[in-house]
C-alpha cells in the first residue's frame, strides 16, 4: 500500500510536468497509460511519442499515467480522457464498458504483434513445476491483465490449484510487471508474473537476470498495448492521429521514437485482436460484463 | 555474559514443561526480533507454560559461544535454540548429543550446519540482487565484504558474493574480521568503493562503533540483516518474524514429540527490502527507480 501511494504521489509530481502544449488551437488529447512498467520509465517511453504526434498532426498531445490498471477503466470518463494505450484485458473492457475504438498497435522489434505472459521463478529456488510451489508467495501483477494475473491464474487452476489462499502461504499485486521481477529476483516472492516484453528489455539491458531466473509457463498470444480513441472523436482528429502513427517509421525521427518503445513500427488494431482476451476469461467461467478487475 | 531468566508468560516452568537454553549472539536487534516472535506464537498456541528459557548473550566470539553452550549442557536443558551461524557452530562442536534447534542461519547446509541432533530455519538472500540495486547507485567497481571465520554463513555469503561479481568486472575485497578493534583498521586500509556487511554477529554488533571510520569515504554500505539501516543505504534482509514463526513451529514439535528427528531444515526466502535514500541523498548516489518502486520501507 505504501509503495502504491508513493507510486501515486511521484505520479502525480510526473504528470504535471509531461503535459505536451497543443500545437495549434485548442485542440488537446488527453492520453491514458498504464503502469505496465514503472511510471518513470513508462513517461521516459511514451513522453516522446505525445511530443511527435502533437507536431505532425497540429493536436496537443498530453500524457497521464494511472496508478493502477483498473483505474483506466473506472477514470477514463472521470478524468476526461479521450484515449489510452490499454493492455490486453484493460482493452478488452474497454471495448465493452467505453465507447472507444481500437486504432493502433506496436510491432515488436522481432516482427511480433502481440504478446504473452511468462511464470516465472528464481533458478536456485528449487521450483519446478506448480507442485513446488505450496505454500510459496506470488506476485501477481494486477487483477486488470491477462499476462500478470489471468494466464497464471488458470495456469495454477489447469494443474490442481483449487484455491490460491489454500495453496499458497500468501500472494499480492505489484502493480506492474518490472516489480513482479525484482520482487522475484530479490526474494521478496518465489513466483512472479510478467509480460515477455517488459521481461526481454529487462534482460536486455541487465543479461545477469537471464541467469537468475526461471521460466516455468508461458500463456498463449495475447494482443500488444493497443492505442484506443473515444469513437465520439472527430473523425478527421481520429485518422490523422492514425496516420502518423502508421507512417511514423518512414521518416528518421519516427523511427527514433518507435525504438525508444521497443517498436518497429505501429499496425492497425481492431476489436478481433482482443479475441484471446474473451477466451482466456471464458476458460476461466468469468464473464468480462462482472469481472471484478479491481485490486482491492 | 548474562544468565537470564525470560520474565512474562514465560517465565514459570510446569511440571511437564522442558527447559530450553537459548544463545543470542551478540544480543542484536535481528535476534530479539526473532525471539519475540517465537514467545508471542508460544503464548498464542497455548505452549508457553510448557517451556522454561534460560537465555545467554555471549560476546560474538568462538570461545564466549562455546562457553555458553557449555553452561546450557551443565544445566541440563532439554534442547539449544541457536541464532545465527557462530553459535550453531559452537553448539555442533560441543555437543553431539543434545538436540539444537537454529535460527537465522544463512545457507544452512552449504555452511557446514548440519548432522543428526540439529534443525532449523535457515535462509537465503540473492546477493545478486544487493550488487544491482549497488551498482544503480554509481559506478561501482570494487566491493569490500566483511565477513567473519568464525561465522561459516558469513564466508558463505563472501563466496556467494565473489561469484555473482565475476560477470560483472567487479572486484571482490575479502575483509576478514576476527576481533572488533580489526574492523576499524582494515576499514581504514582497505581499498573499495562499496562494501557489504554479511550477517555477522560481531560485525554487526561492532560496526556502528567505527562508523566515523568508515565516514571518511563516501561509499555506500549494503547489509543483510536488519539493524543498521541507519548506516546502510540498502538492506536485504530475511524476515524475522517469519524466521521467529517456523522457529515456534519447531519448538512445538520438539515439545509434543521429544526429539527433533520429525523436524524439516526449512530454507526462507521471504525477503524485505529498506532503502536509506536520506542517506544516498548524502552521500551524492545516484537515487534508482528500482529502489524508490521496489523498497518495502524508504528512509526518507
Amino acid at each position: 500500500m505504501k509503495r502504491l501511494v508513493v507510486l501515486t504521489v511521484l505520479g502525480c509530481l510526473l504528470l504535471s510536468s509531461q503535459s505536451v502544449k497543443a500545437a495549434s488551437g485548442d485542440k488537446e488529447l488527453l492520453i491514458g497509460l498504464i503502469p505496465e512498467q514503472n511510471i518513470f520509465k513508462q513517461i521516459e517511453r511514451y513522453k516522446p511519442l505525445a511530443i511527435y504526434l502533437s507536431k505532425r498532426t497540429g493536436i496537443g498531445v498530453r500524457l497521464t499515467i494511472l496508478s493502477r490498471y483498473g483505474d483506466i477503466i473506472d477514470r477514463f470518463v472521470q478524468r476526461g480522457l479521450d484515449g489510452a494505450f490499454f493492455g490486453d484485458l484493460t482493452g478488452a473492457l474497454a471495448i465493452e464498458k467505453l465507447d472507444i475504438e481500437p486504432l493502433v498497435r506496436p510491432e515488436n522489434l522481432d516482427g511480433s504483434t502481440s504478446s504473452y505472459g511468462y511464470i516465472i521463478v528464481r533458478k536456485d529456488s528449487g521450483i519446478r513445476s506448480v507442485a513446488d510451489m505450496k505454500g510459496k508467495v506470488v506476485a501477481f501483477v494486477d487483477r486488470a491483465t491477462v499476462t500478470g494475473y489471468l494466464f497464471p491464474l488458470a495456469y495454477f487452476r489447469s494443474r490442481g490449484v483449487k484455491s490460491l489462499e489454500g495453496f499458497f502461504s500468501e500472494y499480492y499485486f505489484t502493480g506492474s510487471h518490472d516489480s513482479s521481477v525484482y520482487a522475484v529476483l530479490d526474494g521478496r516472492a518465489d513466483i512472479g508474473c510478467v509480460k515477455n516484453t517488459i521481461y526481454n528489455n529487462l534482460v536486455s539491458r541487465d543479461p545477469t537476470i537471464r541467469e537468475e531466473l526461471r521460466i516455468i509457463a508461458k500463456s498463449p498470444l495475447m494482443p500488444e498495448s493497443t492505442l484506443c480513441l473515444r469513437r465520439d472523436l472527430p473523425e478527421e482528429v481520429k485518422k490523422s492521429v492514425k496516420d502518423v502513427l502508421l507512417a511514423m517509421d518512414r521518416d528518421r525521427e519516427g523511427r527514433k521514437i518507435l525504438a525508444r518503445l521497443q517498436a518497429k513500427r505501429f499496425v492497425e488494431a481492431s476489436v478481433e485482436d482482443f479475441r484471446p482476451v474473451y477466451e482466456m476469461l471464458e476458460t476461466l467461467g468469468e464473464d468480462i460484463e462482472t469481472y471484478q478487475y479491481r485490486v482491492r | 555474559m548474562i544468565l537470564s531468566f525470560l520474565a512474562g508468560p514465560l517465565h514459570a516452568a510446569t511440571k511437564d514443561g522442558i527447559v530450553a537454553g537459548v544463545v543470542f549472539s551478540g544480543d542484536l536487534p535481528f535476534y530479539r526480533e526473532i525471539h519475540e516472535e517465537l514467545v508471542r506464537r508460544l503464548f498464542e498456541k497455548g505452549y508457553d507454560k510448557k517451556v522454561r528459557f534460560i537465555i545467554q548473550r555471549p560476546n560474538p566470539d568462538a570461545l564466549a559461544w562455546s562457553n555458553a553452550i557449555r553452561k546450557m549442557i551443565a544445566y541440563d536443558a532439554s534442547l539449544i535454540i541457536v541464532y545465527g551461524s557462530g553459535a550453531a557452530r559452537a553448539a555442533l562442536y560441543e555437543s553431539s548429543s543434545v538436540p539444537i534447534i537454529y535460527a537465522a542461519v544463512y545457507e544452512p547446509e552449504r555452511s557446514g550446519i548440519k548432522g543428526s541432533n540439529i534443525r532449523g530455519v535457515g535462509y537465503r538472500i540473492p546477493v545478486s540482487s544487493i550488487i544491482r540495486y549497488l551498482r544503480k547507485t554509481g559506478d561501482i567497481k570494487k566491493i569490500g565484504v566483511l565477513y567473519s571465520d568464525a561465522e561459516p554463513s558469513t564466508k558463505t555469503q563472501y563466496d556467494d558474493v565473489k561469484a555473482a561479481c565475476e560477470s560483472l568486472s567487479i572486484d571482490v575485497v575479502k575483509i576478514p574480521i576476527k576481533r572488533p578493534s580489526e574492523i576499524g583498521r582494515r576499514l581504514r586500509l582497505m581499498s573499495y568503493d562499496s562494501l557489504l556487511l554479511t550477517s555477522s554477529a560481531l560485525i554487526n554488533k561492532y560496526f556502528p562503533d567505527y562508523i566515523l571510520v568508515f565516514r571518511k569515504k563516501p561509499v555506500p554500505l549494503a547489509a543483510i540483516i536488519t539493524g543498521l539501516e541507519e548506516y546502510s543505504v540498502i538492506t536485504l534482509s530475511t524476515d524475522p518474524r517469519k524466521q521467529g514463526d517456523i522457529l515456534a513451529r519447531n519448538l512445538i514439535q520438539f515439545i509434543n514429540n521429544g526429539d527433533i528427528s520429525g523436524i524439516e531444515n526449512t530454507e526462507l526466502l521471504k525477503n524485505s527490502l529498506t532503502f536509506n535514500m536520506r542517506l544516498a541523498i548524502d552521500l551524492g548516489l545516484d537515487i534508482p527507480v528500482e529502489l524508490l518502486t521496489e523498497s518495502d520501507r524508504v528512509i526518507k
